[in-house]
């Protein structure tokens, strides 16, 4: 009997620590005044890290980009820049040293000014070729402060895509006394002069933002508090923006966008973010032979990916930019959907009755495979048998990385918007082997650079079209459609304007 | 009693070291590098060699499973690759939400099973009986994932009676938001419990103490709650306890559908992105909390059946 009393005993204090530990552990969060307004966004994934240093994932740079300003801002029609942190700036006669006004009277969220230190410190950073995006700045030498109100940025030769890439995350700008206080663990405490700053972080699964009191912009924010949850299931933040538990959702699936427009919801699909194409390793023969690419280009139908794979939200490419990239030119001999064109250039090959070719795409990924099976159809009309191979998506990359692929699908998400990031990766065999193609084209080459370091727009305009012009006839990646960004909110969301870099504009943000 | 709960508790840790050597080499088996994984599509060649030298995976694998032991006997179960932050603190923070679901799961689950199987093992092979039992096998046939999404659909978006994804602000209110995924899996996981509880109650109802206490001219509640239940819960107990692992297999995949933050949809997203810290921590610490709960269902079951002693 003493036996059975006690385990009677163990086993309700079981079923009690079970249910009352949990529920006492997750103690209630203070919940915010009732004039407090709240805005709710769900994402599929979480961030990763506050320091733009170490950054390589889209969600740790979009809400970098909301707690962090930057010297200047892209400007709404994505190809210019306005003030943000920077008043005004001027570049020397020779084009080696750009001198930026501060704004004053900034403050950081703790209420502690932003000096010139501050921008010198950050930028500094930037540059720092050993950062993972010090790349966008490889001619820049030093940032030096003038004043208290100035500071310069000294480069090694002229370097047009200056102001593009201070507009990116990655010139985001930050507290040196935070950093000096915290060194690496600045990636979890961020201090920024952006319109909201971090009040929590549970890894994983939401992201607590709360109202800069000390916002530089006079009125803004409207909200108060932003939470950011994330739910990796698709359906599920569809179900919670139409539920109402959510106010903003990101990654739509394309699938689904009729039927939230249907219900009520807006739609935002933010065009110039990136676009899907298909790269081809030139040591794998025949995709060394300019007509064969050029062939393969022209037989993919990219209006039927853009109506049947995006449901019609994506644009048929004509270049290899995004379209809303500066000095983009549809005009430049695009590829397009032409089967006796190809059937002609495989004509003038080494292979004129076609040849089997292998495409690698990444295993679970249904938007690939569709875009690659109408490709399939295509190829099949001019001879060609098209292999998908379907691989987990780390070893893909790998595979890619190391050069063993044959044909790599991807999308490049457009950091700047000049085409220097892009164009001078994928045109130039010093970069990656031109994205690891191994396209070598000393003339490509050439242009790469000199656009690089050519200030006139009108003529760096004409360098731009000329490598476009390039790119098609050569055809070392395959361009297919431009892939939109998706988002939807509740009808009631007002100014939400996310931008080609990602950015939300949480600042300009209402709930009617 | 003192010495088999000593002697089960000693087993506790053999078993925990072979999970630990499972855990360590599957999460190293499937394909795709970590240092890729961190990387993305930035993965130089050098940096991969870099981010595998921080993270010493270029050591062989036996002397990085001998770290991992040393480190964890010294509680240090390594940092998470994405985080930088400690397993340890990135997982137990997730724990409590995690067992509410699981217990949350399990009182639903009854609720649904107790009183459907009394009725199916009292009626039997009445049509209520075939309508009970139809049904039940129908829903051990719907994936999980999927029930998860059609009851949010109706439950939540139609009528919109429970908060849909997450884990709420605590209280009443995070029981609000857990009884959907609450209930997918205790629809999920009932069609066993209620067959086992029907089928042990039909061989109580044969037996000859129930006939006698019929005789006796005892009230049918009477009998029902102090004879029949009593006695058929013992084998059932049994199935439950051992249904525990199942249950938590159901609960990591509905974390995943409602994004609910607890070390389901964490070790989801740490198999995807190869945080092998955080897999080999939360394997452990499910393998462990399954250990304990059969533990515990050993000794409810003496609780309930005065014949089980662990006394010699």
């Amino acid at each position: 009997m003493r036996i059975r009393v006690t385990a009677l005993r163990v086993v309700s204090c079981f079923a009690a620590v079970m249910l009352v530990v949990p529920a006492a552990m997750m103690s209630p969060r203070p919940s915010a005044g009732a004039a407090a307004v709240t805005l709710t966004m769900v994402r599929n994934a979480d961030m990763l890290t506050w320091d733009p240093y170490h950054t390589g994932d889209d969600p740790s740079i979009f809400t970098q980009m909301v707690a962090y300003d930057r010297l200047v801002k892209l400007a709404p029609s994505n190809k210019d820049v306005q003030p943000e942190l920077a008043t005004s700036w001027k570049m020397s006669p020779d084009g080696l040293t750009a001198t930026f006004t501060l704004r004053q009277g900034v403050k950081f969220s703790d209420g502690s000014p932003l000096t010139a230190d501050d921008v010198v410190f950050s930028l500094t950073r930037s540059i720092d070729q050993k950062s993972d995006w010090g790349f966008l700045f490889s001619p820049v030498k030093s940032v030096s402060k003038v004043d208290d109100k100035t500071i310069a940025i000294h480069m090694a030769e002229p370097f047009a895509p200056l102001l593009a890439a201070l507009s990116t995350f990655a010139a985001s700008i930050y507290s040196k006394a935070q950093f000096d206080k915290y060194g690496e663990q600045m990636a979890q405490h961020p201090l920024g002069t952006g319109a909201f700053t971090l009040e929590s972080w549970q890894k994983g699964s939401q992201i607590t933002l709360v109202k800069n009191q000390n916002y530089w912009q006079p009125g803004k924010p409207k909200i108060d508090r932003i939470i950011m949850r994330v739910v990796g299931d698709d359906n599920t933040r569809v179900l919670q923006l139409q539920s109402g538990q959510a106010d903003l959702i990101d990654f739509v699936p394309p699938n689904q966008v009729q039927l939230v427009r249907g219900s009520g919801l807006k739609i935002y699909a933010v065009n110039g973010t990136a676009v899907l194409r298909y790269t081809l390793n030139e040591t794998i023969k025949p995709l060394d032979e300019v007509n064969v690419r050029a062939a393969l280009g022209h037989a993919i139908d990219r209006q039927a990916v853009a109506k049947n794979v995006f449901f019609g939200l994506a644009a048929v490419a004509r270049s290899l930019l995004p379209e809303t990239t500066l000095y983009y030119d549809p005009n430049a001999d695009p590829l397009t959907y032409d089967l006796a064109k190809a059937k002609a250039l495989l004509a003038k090959s080494s292979v004129p009755n076609g040849f089997n070719l292998t495409v690698q795409l990444p295993a679970g990924n249904q938007t690939y495979l569709d875009t690659a099976t109408i490709w399939g159809n295509g190829l099949k009309q001019i001879g060609v048998t098209l292999k998908i191979d379907r691989l987990e998506t780390t070893t893909l990359i790998q595979m890619r990385n190391a050069e063993h692929y044959t044909v790599f699908n991807a999308a490049w998400t457009n950091d700047t918007p000049d085409p220097d990031e892009l164009l001078g990766v994928a045109m130039d065999f010093k970069s990656q082997h031109a994205a690891h193609t191994f396209y070598n084209n000393p003339e490509a080459q050439r242009l790469v650079a000199q656009a690089r370091r050519e200030l006139d727009p009108k003529k760096r305009q004409a360098l731009y079209t000329m490598l476009q012009r390039i790119e098609s006839r050569d055809a070392p990646q395959i361009y297919v459609v431009d892939v939109p960004r998706l988002y939807a909110s509740s009808p009631n969301l007002v100014g939400f304007a996310p931008n080609s870099q990602g950015k939300y504009s949480f600042e300009d943000v209402s709930k009617r | 009693m003192i010495r088999y709960l000593a002697g089960r508790l000693a087993l506790i840790l053999p078993v925990l070291f072979g999970v630990s050597i499972v855990a360590f080499m599957l999460i190293r088996l499937i394909p795709g590098n970590p240092a890729v994984a961190i990387l993305g599509e930035r993965a130089t060649p050098e940096l991969i060699a870099r981010v595998e030298n921080q993270l010493g995976l270029n050591l062989p694998i036996w002397r990085q499973y001998l770290h991992f032991l040393a480190n964890a006997w010294r509680g240090d179960f390594g940092l998470s690759f994405f985080y930088g932050q400690n397993a340890t603190t990135l997982t137990l923070e997730r724990i409590p939400i995690t067992l509410l679901l699981i217990a949350y799961a399990a009182l639903i689950g009854l609720a649904i099973a107790v009183p459907c199987a009394t009725l199916a093992a009292v009626r039997r092979e009445s049509a209520v009986d075939h309508l009970i039992r139809l049904g039940f096998t129908a829903t051990i046939g719907i994936p999980t994932f999927w029930l998860g999404i059609v009851l949010a659909l109706l439950l939540s978006v139609r009528v919109r009676l429970f908060a849909l994804g997450g884990a709420g602000t605590g209280g009443l209110d995070t029981l609000w938001h857990l009884t959907l995924p609450a209930l997918t899996i205790a629809l999920h996981i009932s069609p066993i419990l209620m067959r086992a509880l029907r089928s042990s109650l039909i061989e109580v109802m044969d037996s000859d103490y129930i006939t006698t206490g019929l005789a006796m001219g005892l009230r049918p509640v009477t009998l029902l709650i102090s004879y029949l239940l009593r006695n058929g819960l013992t084998p059932f107990i049994s199935v439950l306890g051992l249904n525990v692992g199942w249950l938590i297999g159901g609960t990591i995949i509905i974390e995943q559908v409602f994004g609910i933050p607890g070390v389901g949809s964490l070790l989801i997203t740490s198999i995807l992105t190869r945080d092998y810290s955080i897999v080999q921590f939360v394997t452990l610490v499910l393998a462990f909390l399954v250990i304990l709960v059969n533990l515990l269902t050993d000794l409810a079951y003496a609780a309930l059946d005065p014949r089980v002693s662990f006394q010699r």
